[in-house]
């Protein structure tokens, strides 16, 4: 038999895994009689965001302007703080096993922590976004402005580039594919940081508070709408990094290709 | 008058192993406009003698002028081109902003650069590559590439380490041509390190042969082929017999001996 591939083009067979994905869980609510507080159905699901959108909305955009704030300082910070260590070998030596090692360390488990130093409000939402995007951006940044080829840097010497130009012209493009790679990994860490703080405590009408007040309020129908909204906001905010992302490697674009 | 000269240069690496003299006391004057090869066994030191000239490498005794001065102030001057083994190109710019960084190094206005370019991507054939990405050409137009951005900047000097060493015999050849006719447009004088006796016998006016590790000059022969050279030169009698004299002074070298560079008779 040939493979299901060959004929069907991708999106209908992940759009199709999608739909079956909903009528199996529907299926079992419906078989085993599972109490909606419990699992609700996707239609239930589906109802209620209907019926709450307009306020769902207004909770995640304020949750998402924190995650994005979180984000903006954290890569931008990385990126900056990447671009000085790699003019300092020996600092930039000392300081990466440190920025490695914290990939292992749950900065979430600091979100208590930051709201007792910068109180209930964004503030510390946005400083636990920030810690969580800024160490990945860093090694990623770094390797790649330190990672260039021994061959390049010999042409650069060649032709008398200054230090200056060796890092404008090599060193930074070299490194934007790196750079944006952690760019996508760290928007799903923004939203993660963001959320999961406001689980510590924020304002009402936010993500995190909201899907733990009706979580413990047996309110389950309206906690799925919240975890669904949730997920969509973070797959887009991680599609637009990837579209920017095209937009600037373009020699990137197509590269599987056969040469000319 | 001698616009490269060696005196006395020597090279030794250190390492955890002892010392190692790649190249030793060795002398040599490269008149202005002349192409000169060295050729020699593995190991030899002629790809270090290239850098040293290129101030890519510094010599550990001996001086070396360029032009009139150190190799250090040559090279901060831009007097001269390099091209290597690999072509370097760089995978985020086009061809066109490849060949044009030497330009864009010296600050040189987009329209001169844009002007140079051109005229560069016309001499080796690649006008109609301008906006391609590396990865879209052959090995070949990539090497020619290197070669224009050699060339870019007009040096009086152009170092050529092994550039055609990694293609196939057809593209070399016509390689070896076209940069024939480069070098007579731009005026160019060229020092080039080969590992092909039939590539460094058809390129050159002298061709230097050098000994096995360390390196010291061998012998020097002199290419007396008529310029310019064409496809009808690598028929010439003359041409194989200087095949064969560069050949006898390199019999140290097994790779060589074996045929495993393209001589007369391997064709």
């Amino acid at each position: 038999m040939r493979p299901i591939q060959e004929y069907l083009p991708d999106y209908v067979l992940v759009s199709g895994v999608f739909v079956l994905g909903l009528a199996l869980w529907e299926a079992f609510v419906f078989a085993f009689s599972i109490q909606f507080y419990l699992l609700p159905a996707p239609h239930v699901i589906a109802a209620t965001l209907r019926e709450t959108y307009p306020l769902l909305l207004e909770v995640a955009l304020y949750t998402f302007g924190e995650a994005l704030a979180g984000y903006a300082i954290g890569c931008g910070g990385g990126v900056l703080v990447a671009a000085l260590a790699s003019r300092f070998p020996g600092f930039a030596g000392v300081v990466l096993p440190y920025a490695i090692a914290s990939a292992s360390v749950p900065i979430v488990a600091l979100a208590p922590l930051a709201i007792v130093w910068f109180g209930i409000g964004p503030g510390s939402k946005i400083v636990i976004a920030a810690l969580m995007t800024f160490f990945p951006t860093f090694v990623g940044t770094l390797r790649g402005l330190l990672g260039v080829d021994a061959r390049s840097l010999v042409l650069m010497r060649s032709i008398a580039a200054t230090e200056w130009q060796v890092f404008w012209k090599l060193r930074l493009p070299h490194s934007l594919p790196h750079m944006f790679a952690a760019f996508r990994a760290c928007t799903t860490l923004a939203m993660i940081g963001a959320v999961v703080s406001e689980f510590f405590g924020g304002p009402m009408k936010s993500l995190g508070v909201y899907i733990k007040s009706t979580a413990s309020l047996f309110q389950t129908r309206q906690a799925w709408s919240a975890i669904l909204v949730a997920c969509v906001l973070g797959l887009l905010f991680y599609l637009a990094v990837a579209l920017v992302e095209r937009l600037a490697i373009p020699w990137r674009v197509g590269e599987e290709r056969e040469p000319a | 008058m001698a616009i490269i000269t060696l005196d006395r240069v020597s090279k030794t690496y250190a390492s955890q192993a002892g010392e190692t003299e790649v190249l030793h006391d060795l002398s040599l004057a490269v008149e202005q406009g002349e192409f000169v090869s060295l050729i020699g066994p593995s190991g030899c030191g002629k790809s270090t003698l290239l850098r040293i000239v290129g101030d890519l490498v510094a010599p550990s005794a001996g001086s070396v002028t360029v032009n009139g001065k150190g190799a250090e102030a040559a090279r901060l001057d831009r007097d001269y081109g390099i091209v290597f083994q690999a072509p370097i190109l760089y995978e985020w710019r086009t061809v066109e902003a490849n060949v044009g960084l030497p330009l864009e190094v010296i600050g040189r206005p987009r329209p001169e650069r844009d002007r140079r370019v051109r005229a560069l991507l016309r001499l080796v054939g690649l006008e109609g590559f301008r906006r391609h990405y590396p990865w879209q050409l052959s090995g070949g137009m990539q090497q020619r590439a290197a070669i224009a951005r050699a060339l870019v900047t007009h040096p009086a000097i152009l170092l050529m380490d092994e550039p055609f060493g990694a293609l196939d015999e057809m593209t070399r050849e016509r390689l070896n041509l076209e940069l024939l006719n480069a070098c007579r447009e731009t005026g160019a004088t060229v020092l080039f390190v080969t590992h092909s006796i039939a590539e460094a016998v058809f390129l050159s006016n002298r061709v230097v042969v050098l000994t096995p590790r360390p390196g010291r000059i061998e012998r020097v022969v002199d290419v007396d082929l008529a310029q310019p050279r064409s496809e009808k030169t690598r028929a010439l009698p003359r041409f194989f017999e200087l095949v064969t004299l560069v050949r006898e002074h390199l019999v140290a070298d097994p790779a060589l001996t074996a045929g495993r560079d393209a001589g007369p008779e391997g064709r």
